[in-house]
Parts: structure tokens; sequence; C-alpha cells
């Protein structure tokens, strides 16, 4: 056996920094980097520069209270990257490896009253440091590891042991999203002074309805396991939840409590549901079941509040809920309603529906759908045109559908723009638009090519929900200020077209939100929804008289009225299971009845939280001149570090390598590397063969790797071995060349270098017929899939690959380069069944190689599930080209081939307990499949040859085509463990038979855990 | 303590209070001990209230109340309504009135005793907790909800706010979204002319259309931009004779005629044409007519003429066919009898650019004359600015650039120069504003 020559790699290797600088350009946006001692804030557009210094205040204004409040102590400063790749505003944190927040500037939406409206900076600051502490909150123990480890550790699913390393350094990583959101959201609303999820409306709604309906209550764990998946809020629920037993503790026990719950200090425990029980002396789960049956007392109570007064009647307009909606048009030529919906198991679309038969139908597909609102929409009813925003969680589109063509047309991407309305005087769209953090009036004329822009508001001052009248002179909106207050506004649409911003206040809600005010037909009223008494009732201005009066006296809310006919209202009213239409009387309710809070009862009982209100970020308290240490550019290449460094286990072929893992990243992990070397001296193996060792920079859309008798942690359990003796060295490039979920296009380059090897580095089982050859591959891939709330896979839509490999022999064979060019593509298509979350996929594939049969660097190889009893890759392998389950992997070759496999995925079943909080079953799903191929069409099933030996001469026949089919079943079950890895563990059985040898079939169980997402 | 102090306390516990007044009573809680004192005692009342458990009377005592109700007020009334219908019975004896109206007041104390006990205890109505502080306008219920006063506009300090007026616009978005600016925010002459005040000064002006328009016509080729970068033409430009003379159609028609641009390019007609006696002879309708029916024999009773031909460069001319053509055209002759070419001809320092090729490519270009009879390019070229713009090295540079000329004739890039937020970026060379774009966001 050749042995491995470290000097011909040489070259290669001395020709990757080369390789590094020619792919090394500058990001197309470069970073700013602004310092403190306890901040870095990065952001990458001139256009933000503006929010730099309120951003500053407000976080140090915010990380004080935390120091103070929690007792958090860091040296480590936090990096805070400010975006704008959103129209409406989030945030999100992280502790690991480094102190991060992603903060999007944008302004929230205020649909349903779900976000608070007051200044968003100093609200986002608030709420994601209270995750940095509870997530980065350390005793001397994990700072011992940290220190042991280099840094907090990531979890990489390269190397699971990572794990264990992660939860010695950040336990607390290793808690529900209810537990984080919960405190956070807690929090916040008291430093906000009163504005938050604890004192909000929607919360109190979404469980007094579940009280009235007698609905379940989740536990911890059907929670998450079911309650964040099936339900339409999804994963919003995590947040009421959270924060409805938080204010449930607080109330019952005390807010110190719960600080104390919260904080990671000397003592505490690691786990957060084993800390519960030393902070409240009681385990979770048990104060969780007091928490349901307080929950109800409390809605109960509430609902007695509402009953004192008549309860509006409604009258349904549909058979069933709609789940999240849109604001609502109503086709008076046709009687029609129209609204863009979201629920689980269905796609999002605009849907119409009949309120005289309760039917419903799809008119299009919404793909990008955004929770709760789902749309923006405005109905040209002249031309039966309904406009409505697309890409709803990034950048809106404008997409116009035309009811009596049924085509569907792009008007402007990206136009950032929602709160549509149809101005019928001279057919222009207008609306609101978001950029760089500012509020935007804008006007798109017909034929809505273009906008103008009619007035942008200060920062921190909203417009929203607006409507114009009927005959185009009026228009009336909600305005927000930074102090969360919200008024309900009259402008005039002809002042505004001459550049006078000016506006008249209708009537001050005070911390209610006005909600979707619309005209009547005649102009007279404006119709909305406040939650004034705490229910959203709906309500009526009369704009002569200047009056407001109440409607409606509702249980759960009523939400988006609609003129309907002279004496009636179309409106949405609340259920369990999303909004539902309905008809209410255009009639003023006598007296209208007010709830109680449970966030009151917080403050009532445990004034101190009035205390925990911040002191307003104002310049005059915080100048961030003498807290900014450093501005600059930044560079990812400089600022590589190393952030941890822990020991691993692998497997090489069939033994066991014990090594080391290096992680570098910069702090905006924009450039990563990591190196891992190890050892395996076992007596079975060469001694070229015992040192592992291999290298991957990752920056920007490039990559660069080398390996040196790769080891894989997976090889240790199971079949499929990656481990392969020899080297390699490469660079890989790629890019999207279309980022607009669910459109997506990708193309991926791979060059690499290979000596030593004795296997194909892509098939474990074919032997090598050159040590050292040049493989070049390429992807491009297209996809455009669709999924509904509440799914564990996609749903409907199509996926397209094409691809090459090229392998080269490094050294001419006499004169000639021999090259061996194989190009292949897929194509899926799926459609969604009427059932949930069931749908039926055709999956093809077909490839040619340019090589002789006989070679096999030159041919396809087919052949079983592929997975590993361990494994981290996708765990539905059966889909991919190269499998085939049932026969043998790598059994079935051939240099050209065509594929085509059918599959049903049928509804997932959700366990709404199934598990403790530390390890539970979310779901489990079964996949049924059966899958033909075909290998070497060009040629016959079968040759005869003649074959002279020893013995004589004798004839042979030898198999040229392959033809196979099979059918399989694999069942996937979800797995949750300590709350933030989630595990598949799958079961597949599948049948192979041989079209043409009747005799042959053989079968292949497989069973894999596979860990992480 | 302060009437209306105690009004606003009594208010925030009942949950009445408008934001303004709640507003109002912070300010003062936070000021007031005292009154930050009786808040709590009055709120730790509140909430002792609902926390009080509803006492029940005995079973006996509310049924023999209501038996004593029942048993003494149907009696009464009857008595009542006899008295009042019937007008029969006569009167009653005083002490049986007194006594009367005693068991009467008593039944009415029991009656209202009554009313109060049932409807404590059997009504259903909500409890104290349920009503407190909740109600609103016209029978609407306000839910109490706790709020602190707010963070207000002023403690927001934003930096350079005013700059997003300008980025937010449509005019400015659509010019990046063109890749016109950033192409150019990438050009050093561009960055130079943008940090040239007078460029805005020029964009505002209403000579503006016109300047632009006489700036890319007099740049359009090269040559050209050098004669603009001339001193000499800049002031030959800026005379007020020679742009009223560009103002005779009869000179751009000669300007464009090729005997003429010969002629002009012979320093000998150049100088002929510097001589007053030309000028006067030129202007003589008699040599006119002689020039024209080439009967030279009248021209010796001529003196000036006979001045003339003892000149060299007059002989010289005479004897050039191309100044015998020119002879032949009426224009010339026009062009002749105005004084202000002769003034301008005389002028050393034209002289040099009247014999430029490239000056009459200029006069060429009938969009030239078509400029510089504009009477607001007139009140243009006496701005100092224009002349600053127009001999610019990094203009010239620019002038030839298409992108640069596409973005000056487009109407939103004129807005843009109007801002003012747009000038001082410009000055500060924040040239990375022009370099972003819509998409530019996106990592």
């Amino acid at each position: 056996m050749k042995k491995t020559d470290l000097w011909s790699i040489l070259p290669a290797l001395l020709l990757l920094p080369l390789l590094i600088i020619l792919v090394h350009r500058p990001a197309n946006a470069q970073f700013q980097s602004v310092k403190t001692g306890d901040v870095e804030l990065l952001y990458y557009h001139f256009g933000h520069e503006y929010l730099i210094n309120h951003t500053i205040r407000s976080f140090t204004n915010s990380l004080d209270f935390h120091k103070r409040t929690f007792g958090y102590i860091t040296d480590e400063h936090v990096t805070l990257i400010m975006q704008d790749f959103g129209d409406y505003g989030n945030a999100g944190a992280s502790a690991v490896p480094g102190n991060a927040i992603l903060m999007g500037i944008a302004p929230f939406h205020y649909a349903f009253e779900t976000n608070p409206a007051n200044e968003r900076i100093n609200v986002l600051m608030n709420h994601e440091l209270v995750h940095i502490v509870a997530l980065d909150m350390s005793t001397s123990t994990d700072r011992f590891f940290r220190k042991a480890f280099s840094g907090k550790v990531n979890p990489e699913k390269e190397d699971p042991i990572s794990l264990f390393y992660a939860y010695m350094t950040t336990p607390r990583r290793f808690s529900p999203r209810w537990y984080h959101e919960g405190i956070a959201e807690f929090m916040t609303t008291w430093m906000s002074g009163g504005i938050g999820r604890v004192m909000g409306p929607y919360d109190e709604m979404r469980f007094r309805t579940m009280v009235r309906d007698n609905r379940r209550i989740y536990d911890a764990v059907g929670l998450e396991s079911e309650g964040t998946t099936t339900d339409f809020e999804v994963g919003s629920n995590s947040y009421m939840y959270g924060t409805r037993f938080m204010s449930y503790l607080a109330v019952t026990y005390s807010p110190q409590h719960i600080i104390d719950w919260a904080s990671r200090s000397n003592g505490s425990k690691r786990y957060f549901s084993a800390d519960f029980k030393k902070v409240f002396g009681t385990s979770l789960h048990t104060e969780w079941s007091k928490w349901i049956d307080f929950e109800r007392e409390w809605q109960e109570a509430n609902l007695a509040r509402i009953r004192r007064n008549p309860v509006t009647e409604t009258t349904p307009l549909a058979k069933r809920p709609l789940g999240g909606v849109s604001r609502p048009v109503y086709d008076n030529q046709t009687g029609l309603i129209y609204t863009a919906v979201a629920k689980p198991g269905e796609i999002a679309h605009i849907a119409e529906v009949n309120p005289a038969t309760g039917s419903m139908r799809r008119v299009v597909d919404i793909e990008s759908p955004a929770l709760h609102f789902v749309s923006s929409l405005a109905f040209d009813p002249e031309n039966r045109t309904i406009f409505y925003t697309d890409n709803n969680n990034s950048w809106r589109h404008l997409m116009a559908h035309n009811l009596n063509t049924g085509k569907t047309t792009t008007l402007i991407r990206e136009v950032r723009t929602g709160d549509l309305v149809f101005n019928p005087a001279d057919r222009s769209i207008w609306g609101v638009r978001h950029y760089h953090g500012i509020v935007s009036l804008v006007r798109i004329p017909y034929p809505y090519t273009e906008w103008n822009r009619i007035r942008s508001m200060p920062y921190g001052e909203d417009i929203f929900d607006i409507d114009i009248s009927p005959d185009g002179k009026k228009l009336s909106a909600a305005i927000a200020d930074v102090s969360g207050n919200q008024k309900l506004v009259m402008m005039n649409v002809d002042s505004l077209m001459a550049g006078r911003f000016s506006y008249e206040e209708i009537y001050d809600f005070e911390v209610s939100s006005p909600a979707a005010f619309v005209f009547s037909p005649d102009g007279r009223y404006l119709f909305g929804s406040t939650y004034y008494t705490g229910v959203s009732n709906i309500v009526r201005y009369d704009i002569e008289q200047k009056e407001v009066r109440w409607l409606t006296n509702a249980e759960t809310g009523l939400f988006r009225p609609v003129p309907y006919s002279a004496d009636s209202l179309l409106a949405f009213e609340y259920t369990g299971d999303g909004f539902f239409p309905v008809r209410i009387e255009n009639k003023p309710a006598e007296r209208v009845s007010a709830i109680r809070f449970l966030g009151q009862e917080v403050v009532e009982r445990h004034p101190v939280v009035t205390e925990w209100m911040l002191r307003p970020p104002a310049p005059g308290t915080l100048n961030p001149d003498s807290l900014i240490i450093s501005r600059s550019e930044y560079h990812a290449g400089k600022r590589l570090s190393l952030i941890a460094a822990y020991p691993i286990v692998h497997g090489y072929k069939d033994y066991v390598a014990g090594g080391v893992r290096l992680d570098f990243s910069d702090p905006l992990r924009l450039q990563k590397m990591n190196i891992t070397a190890g050892w395996s001296p076992h007596p079975g193996l060469d001694t070229d063969e015992q040192f592992h060792a291999s290298w991957l920079y990752e920056m920007s859309s490039a990559r660069f790797f080398a390996s040196y008798n790769a080891s894989d942690f997976y090889d240790l359990f199971g079949p499929t071995k990656t481990s392969r003796k020899g080297y390699s060295v490469g660079m890989g490039y790629k890019k999207s060349l279309i980022y607009s979920p669910p459109r997506i296009m990708d193309m991926d380059v791979s060059l690499s270098y290979y000596g030593g090897l004795e296997r194909l580095p892509e098939f474990q089982n074919i032997t090598t017929s050159f040590g050292q050859f040049f493989s070049l591959s390429t992807m491009l891939s297209y996809q455009r899939t669709l999924h509904s709330l509440g799914a564990v896979d996609h749903e409907k839509g199509f996926r397209w690959q094409l691809g090459t490999f090229t392998n080269t022999i490094a050294e001419n064979v006499g004169d000639q380069r021999i090259v061996f060019p194989r190009v292949y593509q897929n194509l899926d298509y799926g459609i969604a069944l009427p059932i949930k979350h069931s749908s039926v996929w055709l999956r093809s594939s077909a490839g040619y190689s340019f090589s002789p049969v006989r070679e096999p660097l030159g041919n396809f190889y087919f052949g079983g599930f592929g997975n590993n009893w361990i494994d981290y890759r996708a765990n539905r392998r059966y889909r991919s080209y190269h499998t085939f389950p049932g026969v043998d992997l790598n059994a079935i070759g051939g240099t050209n081939f065509t594929r085509l496999l059918v599959e049903w995925v049928t509804p997932p079943v959700r366990f709404r307990r199934a598990g403790v909080t530390s390890l539970y079953a979310n779901w489990m799903q079964l996949s049924l499949f059966s899958t033909g191929i075909i290998t070497n069409l060009d040629k016959p099933v079968w040759i005869n040859s003649t074959v002279t030996g020893d013995g004589g001469t004798e004839n042979v026949r030898e198999r040229q085509q392959n033809r196979f089919y099979n059918a399989g079943a694999q069942v996937d079950m979800r797995i949750s463990l300590f709350s933030i890895m989630d595990a598949t563990l799958s079961f597949g059985y599948a049948m192979a038979w041989d079209y043409d040898v009747k005799s042959f079939s053989s079968d292949e169980f497989m069973v894999s855990l596979k860990i992480f997402r | 303590m302060d009437k209306r102090i105690t009004e606003l306390i009594q208010g925030a516990i009942d949950g009445v209070l408008s934001a303004d007044q709640r507003r109002e009573l912070e300010k003062e809680l936070r000021s007031n001990p005292e009154a930050s004192a009786l808040y709590k005692d009055m709120l730790s009342l509140a909430e002792s209230i609902p926390s009080l458990k509803k006492e029940q009377p005995p079973a006996d005592l509310q049924k023999g109340i209501r038996d004593a109700i029942a048993a003494r007020s149907g009696k009464a009334s009857i008595h009542s309504i006899k008295t009042k219908i019937n007008h029969t019975e006569s009167y009653m004896s005083e002490k049986k009135n007194q006594t009367m109206k005693i068991a009467a007041s008593i039944t009415g104390l029991v009656i209202i005793a009554a009313v109060i006990v049932y409807v404590t205890i059997d009504y259903p109505q909500p409890s104290a907790s349920d009503v407190a502080g909740t109600v609103g306008v016209d029978g609407v219920e306000r839910a109490e909800r706790y709020r602190q006063t707010q963070i207000q506009p002023g403690d927001i300090s934003l930096d350079n706010a005013e700059v997003q007026e300008l980025l937010q616009s449509d005019e400015f978005i659509n010019l990046l979204e063109t890749g016109q600016l950033q192409e150019l925010a990438n050009n050093p002459a561009f960055v130079e002319v943008m940090r040239e005040p007078a460029v805005f000064e020029l964009m505002r002006s209403e000579h503006y259309e016109v300047m632009n328009s006489a700036v890319f016509e007099l740049n359009r080729h090269a040559e050209k931009a050098e004669l603009a970068n001339h001193a000499a033409f800049m002031e030959l430009a800026r005379d007020m004779r020679f742009i009223e003379l560009n103002r005779n159609e009869a000179f751009a028609e000669l300007a464009n005629h090729s005997a003429y641009v010969e002629l002009m390019n012979n320093p000998a007609f150049v100088e002929l044409n510097r001589n007053a006696a030309f000028a006067e002879l030129a202007q003589n309708e008699s040599y006119v007519e002689l020039l024209r029916n080439q009967d030279f024999e009248a021209l010796a009773n001529n003196s000036t003429f006979a001045e003339l031909a003892n000149h060299a460069d007059f002989m010289e001319v005479m004897n050039n066919p191309a100044f015998v053509e020119l002879m032949r055209e009426s224009r010339y002759f026009e062009v002749m009898r105005e004084n202000r070419y002769f003034e301008v001809m005389r002028e050393n320092r034209y002289a040099e650019v009247m014999r430029e090729n490239r000056y009459f490519e200029v006069m060429r270009e009938s969009r030239y004359f078509e400029v510089m009879r504009n009477h607001t390019f007139r009140e243009a070229m006496r701005n100092n600015r224009f002349e600053v713009l127009f001999r610019s090295n990094s203009r010239l540079e620019l002038m030839n650039n298409p992108s640069f000329e596409s973005l000056m004739r487009n109407a939103n890039f004129v807005k843009l120069m109007n801002s003012s937020t747009f000038e001082v970026l410009m000055r500060e060379g924040r040239f990375d504003v022009l370099k972003s774009n819509a998409s530019w966001g996106r990592i």
C-alpha cells in the first residue's frame, strides 16, 4: 500500500493563502464599530447612524438596571448589531459564544395590540438584556469551565460532545423558550412603567377565551411540544404562557422570586426546573398546575364582570375560524368578503368568504405570511382587484390579484409598504412604508410602478391603520408617539398631496390603540376597535357630531369592523382557533364592562415593581461621548480569535480516535475557522493513519478546507462512514443568487484535491482506481416550497437542482489527462392534501456520466437509507438521489440513471405530554414511499460474452443495465432534549426488488437518531 | 392639602383620570411627599376592600325582616289607598294619626333597610373591586391599567435625524436604485465637484436648466471642453457684446459658413477684423455694394479703402478666394454692420480664441446659439459661480461621463440638489450615503 506523501500536498497548501486573498474581497456591506466599555455597536448603513447614541444610552441605562437588580457582573461586552432586514422591528439575543444582540430598528406592528407602542429601542434593550443576563450569568463553577474550554462552548453538530461542554459553561441556555421570554416580558413591562405584555389585553383575551371555551391550557411540556405548533398563535404562545406564569408567580410569591429564579448565582441549580424547586420550594410541574387553576378562576371572574352587562350577540358568517386574519375587504357588488388568512395546516392565502352560505374559497396563496395580521389588503371594486403584500416577514412586495382574470402580478418588489388602502377617487394606493426605522406615509399612483413619499414621521412616531373616505378627501389614521400614547386622527388628502401635513385629533384612547378604523360608505362614521375596557370592542365615531359610541360588549374580543349593511357590520371575533367572521348590529351598547388585568393585580399587591421603571435614557443623564471609547471599521479577519477549545472523540474506519477541537470566530461570526486534531493509536492501523486532522475556514461566501486521514464522530455509529484515508485540500464558494423566501436560488462550487485515497470520497464502498485527483463539483438549485403554520416539513411547491462532478486524475495517463465528468439533476414537486399537514411529493432525478462504465470515478452509485445510528444529516435521507433503501449502500451503479420517488407524508401526530421538561417527544410522522431506478439506460440488460480460462471457454451473461424498485416507510419522531436541542428518532423499513431478476429481493431496516435539527 | 390634589388622588384610585390628569398627579406625587403618603394610604385602603369577606346575616333575620315588611307595608298600603280613593273615612283621631305617622316612618325606614340588605346580599352586583375605578364614558367602564409617566420626545436625542428626511424621499431612493449615484460616488471628479458649493447654488438657480444645457453643449467633446476651460473664451463668453452678437442669426449662420471659418483661421483676416478702418469700411453701404458688384474702381475714391489698401493683411485677405466667396454672402455684411462684432474682434484677448478651430466647432452647434440667445443664459453668464463650475477640471472630466450628464438632467437629482441636508452631506464627504442602495442591507 502506497503511503501518503506529505510533500506532495505542499504545493496545494501553499496555494491556499493565495486563493484566500483572491476570494477575500471587501464585503458589500462594511460594518462600522462604535465601542463603549459594555457594548460594541455594529452597523452597516449610514442611514442608521442617527440611532447610535440613543441606542448606546438605552443599552447602558438598561444594563445598569440589570446589574443592580440581578447582581449581574460581567467583563464581557455585548455585540449589538443594528439592522433593518425586516419591515417590522424585532430582536434576538444570544450569549454563546459571545454575548450578542441582533436588533431590528423597524417599528413594531400593532395588529391586535400584540406589541407595545412606546419607544422601541428602549423596550428592545430592556427585553434583550434580560435574555443576556438569564443566559450569561454564571456561578464560579460555570466560570471555571469557561476558562477550561477557552470560552462558552457552542454546540456543534459535527462534535455533539460539545453539547455537554455547552451545558457546563452556559447551563441556562438549556431552558425552554417560555422561561426566557416570560422573564424578559415580565421585566420589560415594569421597566417600561406598565407598558408590556404583563398588562397586555391580547394576552388577557387569549386566556379568557380559553377558559370561556373550556379549552386546554397546556402544561409546561405540552406548551412546547404541541402548543407552539398546532395553535394558530404558534411561537407567540411561548411569550404568552411564559409571561402569564411569571405574573402568577409574582402575585402568589413575589417579583423578587422571579429575579432569584432567573439569576444564576452561586448556590443556584444548573437546570432551570431544578432551580425552580430551590427558589419556590415546590416543583415546576406542581406550580404550573396551580397556575392553571388560578388562571381559570381569574378568567371566570373576568367573564362574570363582562356578563354583568348584556353580551353582544354575533352572527357567524363562516363555518370555521380563519386563524390569523388581515384587514378584510367587502365587495358590495358580489356580497363576498376577502381576507388573508393563516392557520396551522393550511398554506396561507387570501380567502373569499361567502357570508350567505359560510363557504370559503382559496383565491391566491401568500408565500410569506406574517403572524397575526398575515398580510395587508386593499380593494379596487371597479376593477375587482385585490392589492396585498407578500414577503411579509422581510421587505414586503406589493402584489395585485385580479378577481376577474385570476391573474396575480408583482407590482413593486421590496416596496416595504403595508397598511394599504385604495383611494377610489384617483385609483391610487396609500400605505405606510418602513425604512431605516422611520415611518412614512406614501402614495402609490396608478399604474403602481412607483411610490411617492407624502410624509416621513419623526423617529418614534408611528402612523398605522389608515383608511380613506369614499370620496377620497379624508384620510384617517392611528398615530402613536414615543410615550405609547395613541390617538385617532383625520387628515385632508388634498393638503397631504400639496405637501401640507397636519391632522385633527379625533379621539385619544390613551393607553389603548385605536385599531383598524374604517369609514362607513356614506363617510359619516368611522368604525374601529379599542381595548379601552380591557376587551376589544367595536366603537363608532360620528364625524359630524364628534361622538364616540361603543357598539359591543364582547366576551372575547371583536376586531377589524367593516360596514356590511346599513344596520350591521362585519367583524372578527377572537376564538381559540383564530378569528371568526361575524355580523354585529350597528347599534350602541347600553353598558360595556371592563375586565381586570392580572398585571394590575401584580402592581397592587407588589408595588415594588413600580420602582423598576427605568429613568428615560435622556441625553442629560447619559452622555455617549463620555462612554464611547472608539469608532472604527469592523474587519472580521482581524477580529478572528479563539472562542472555544475542547476534547473530542471521533471514529476513523472502525477505530476510536481522541483529539481536540479549536473554534475561532469573529464576534459577528462572519468568519469562522475550526481545527480538529486526533490520534487513534490502534495496532490495526498503520502509523501514517493514526494521526487525523481537519481544517475549515469559512468567510462570507467562501470556504477553505483540508483534511488528513479525515475522522468523524458519527463513524462511531452505524454503517455510513465518512472517514477516509488520505488527504484532501480544497475551496468552495456558495452564493444566494435569489434570496426572497420562499424563493431561493443558490449556487455552490467546490474544488478539491484528493491524495492517498483508498475509497471514493462520496462512496465508501467503492475502491478508487486513482489515488490522486481533482474534484470539481458545482450545484445550482432553486426552490419555492411552502408550508403552513405548525408544519413539520414543506408541504407544497417545487425544488430543482442541477449538479456536476468532474474528477480529473492528477497525473497524465500516457499523454492524456483523464477527466470523468458527471451531471445530474433533481426535480421535486409536491402538493398539499386537504388533510392537515399532509402532502404528496414526486421526486425525480436523472444523471449522466461521460465516463466508461468500469471506471469508479465516473459512475453514480445508489443504495441504502444512508442514515447512521447516530447522525446529524437529514433524517429523510431516502429522498436523496443517491440513496435506494432496501439494497446495500452503493450497491447499484451506472454511468447514467433515472430515478423516480413517490412519497406520501401523512399528518403528524402531536404529543401533548410525552416526557418531562428535560426530555419529551414533540411529534411523530409517517412517510410512505416507493422508488424506481434504472441505471445504464443506454445498454441492454444483459450481454453475453465468452470468457476463456483454465477450464476452457465459457459463455458468461453479464449484467449491464440495472432496474430496481422498492417500497418503504419511515417514521420520524421529534424529541426535544434539554429544551433547546431537537433530535429526531427515525425508524425505516424498505424492501427492494430487481425488475429483471424476479427471484431477487432484499430488505433493509434502519434506525437512526439524528441529533441537532 | 390642595383640594385639587385630593380629587386627583381619588380619581386615580377610582380609575377615572384622563391621561393629562394622570400625568399631573404623577408629577405631584413625585414632588409632594404628603400627597404621596395620602395616595399610598388610599391605595392601600382600596386594595383592602376586595379582600374583605362578605358577612352573611342570620337566615332568620332576613326572613323576619321580609315578613315584617310584607305585613306592615301591606296594611299601610291598603289603608292609604282606601283613604285616597274612596274618601269615605272622615278623619282619624290625632293620636291615631300620629301613631300612623310614626308607623309609616318606621315602615319607610324598614323598606329602605330591606332594599339595602337585599341589594347587598341577593342582587347579582359586581363586588366593589369590580367597579372601582372602571367607570368611563357613557356607561363604558375603563379598565384600570397601571402606567407610569413615560419617556417623552425630549428624552430621545438623535444624531442628524434630519438626514432621514432626505434618505426617506422617493427621489433619493429612486436615484440610488438607478445605480448612477453609486457609480459616481466612486468617481473622484464627482466627489470633488459635489464638494463645491457653487454646484448647489447653481442648481438652485432659476437659470439652472439653461446653464446646464449650455454646460453640456459646450462640453460634448473633449476639444470643446478645453475651449470652455480657456480663460479668454470664458471672458468672451461672458462679454455682453459677444452674447448680443450671438443673438444675431446672421452671425450664427456665418459661423457655420465654411469660408468664414477658413478665413478666421487666417491671421491676416483676424488682424483685419481688428482694424478700425476695416470696421468702418465694412459698415459702409457703398463698400458693401461695391464688394458685391466686385467693382473695385470706385473703391479708389474711398480714403478708408485707400488706407487699407496699403495694409498687407488686407491685401492678403482680398486675394483669398474664401474671402471672395464670403463677399457674396449677404449675411456677412449683415454681421459686419454690427459694431459689436468689431468691438469684440478688436479685443486682443479674444483674438486667440477666434483663431481656434474648436471655437468654430462650438459655433456650428445650433444648440449653442439657442443657448446663447436665451435671456436667462445671459443672466447666468454674469454669475461668478458659473465660471467656477465652467472652469473646474473635475467638471470637465465629468461632462464626458454619460451617467453624470443623465444625472444632471434627472429631475430627482435636481430636487436632491435643492436639499440643504444633501449639500451638507456632500460637503462633509459622506459619499457612503450614495453608495448605499435599497438592497444593500442584505448580507
